[in-house]
């Protein structure tokens, strides 16, 4: 079982290494969304620093949903969803090893580049690392989320806009809770409330989604 | 090549009681029943668009009978789910291969998800089933860089990976030479010899010698 969860790891590692241009997609788009605010605000640092975390958080969140439909919709085109689905392997854990692998490609970049960002955004030293653990704990959370979404329309031939609507309001307390955990930290105060929020929400998704994401593929596919 | 392999031991009946599928509205095919033995093949026949495609995935349990049920030894496939799908090899329409994996990783995963009886490791091995197959000196070639009868047996090679006793083939000599056709016509012939079960769909004819074959056809049946 392990062994499956593994090699379906490696799997879709191996196919982000060879599709180098999809794979710096996400973060290119993360990176050049940040950037352009302080274009368009004027360099002021007072705003840049107050607004910092909600930029970043919200440029994160739209590059993950930019990158969601890789989950599945290519294994579905080629038929390799219906073999997982057929294997004699539980589905969950395959998803589950998809889901991590998902993360490593997409979300895993943002969350290094995030800190780098915010030092530039001019945001305090206690919020940078706050941020970065509101970004280690949110992103993975996106991944997983976004994975039901992805299973719900991927038998849909245009599934997008769908996708979108069911996913990005189910990203929006990971959203409030993240800002607001950088937000009180940047001001001083204790961010561990809202980053306790985050990490239940990690794990309810992590243990969660893979379930509900097996049975929308299986409804997807029939 | 096939003929120093044992018996199967897990060999059981397969059967479907009045199945149907609806698809916009109109029955697509009603009131589908057959027994098949050990030993024996089933022949699916049919205009294009009559069915077979369908049916045979809902003999997989990828697609759910809109009335009926498949049994596999007397018990409901959806209620044992884990153990049917130990027994089942299936190529479908799509070839479930993905392009940008070498020959050799498109193998390993296919063992990992079908619990292989043969370990991923096992060099020996892997060099006999992709000589069997017709594509030794390949195995670090990118999948997209074969043909598609090559694709189409590198498809048909998860059949060889595990101790399944039921095959179920959609068109499994699509894009084939005269000489992927008799290799596929032997090992079909030897895996009946073993005792195993075939669900076939094609419109070319098997030539399967002392072989009891059952022959379907949909379009009659509509």
């Amino acid at each position: 079982m392990l062994q499956a969860f593994f090699i379906i790891l490696q799997r879709d590692l191996i196919l982000a290494v060879r599709h180098r241009a999809e794979l710096m997609n996400p973060v290119l788009f993360f990176v050049l969304v940040v950037v352009l605010f302080p274009l368009g605000i004027g360099a002021e640092a007072t705003i840049l620093e107050r607004i910092a975390p909600g930029i970043i958080w919200v440029a994160a969140l739209l590059a993950a949903l930019l990158s969601l439909d890789r989950i599945f919709r290519t294994d579905m085109e080629d038929g390799s969803l219906e073999q997982m689905l057929i294997s004699a392997q539980p589905m969950s854990l395959l998803i589950l090893a998809k889901i991590i692998a998902h993360w490593l490609i997409t979300g895993l970049p943002v969350v290094i580049a995030g800190p780098l960002l915010a030092l530039f955004l001019g945001l305090s030293v206690e919020g940078i690392e706050t941020l970065f653990i509101t970004l280690l704990l949110g992103t993975p959370i996106l991944s997983a989320i976004g994975s039901v979404g992805v299973a719900l329309t991927v038998g849909l031939r245009r599934g997008g806009v769908i996708l979108s609507l069911l996913v990005l309001p189910l990203y929006v307390p990971v959203l409030i809770f993240a800002s607001q955990a950088v937000d009180a930290a940047a001001a001083g105060f204790q961010p561990a409330a809202a980053i306790g929020m985050l990490s239940a929400l990690l794990l309810l998704s992590l243990s969660l989604t893979p379930w509900a994401a097996s049975a929308a593929l299986k409804m997807s596919v029939s | 090549m096939f003929s120093s392999l044992p018996a199967y031991t897990r060999s059981k009946a397969l059967s479907a009681k009045k199945l149907s599928v609806e698809k916009q509205d109109r029955w697509l095919f009603k009131n589908i029943s057959f027994e098949l033995q050990p030993k024996e093949v089933l022949h699916l026949e049919g205009e294009n668009g009559s069915g077979k495609t369908t049916l045979l995935r809902v003999l997989c349990g990828l697609t759910m009978a809109d009335e009926g049920e498949v049994y596999w030894d007397d018990v409901a496939i959806q209620k044992q789910a884990y153990d049917y799908h130990l027994q089942l090899s299936y190529v479908g329409h799509s070839d479930g291969i993905k392009q940008d994996l070498t020959v050799l990783e498109n193998l390993r995963v296919a063992m990992v998800l079908s619990r292989s009886i043969y370990k991923v490791s096992d060099k020996k091995i892997l060099g006999e089933i992709l000589k069997n197959i017709g594509l030794e000196n390949k195995e670090n070639t990118l999948a997209f860089h074969l043909s598609a009868g090559q694709r189409r047996r590198l498809a048909f090679a998860r059949c060889l990976l595990n101790d399944s006793a039921l095959w179920i083939l959609d068109e499994p000599l699509t894009a084939l030479d005269t000489k992927g056709v008799a290799f596929i016509e032997q090992a079909i012939q030897a895996h009946i010899e073993r005792g195993g079960l075939a669900v076939i769909t094609s419109h070319q004819s098997l030539d399967i010698r002392n072989v009891r074959c059952t022959r379907l056809n949909l379009s009659a049946v509509a």
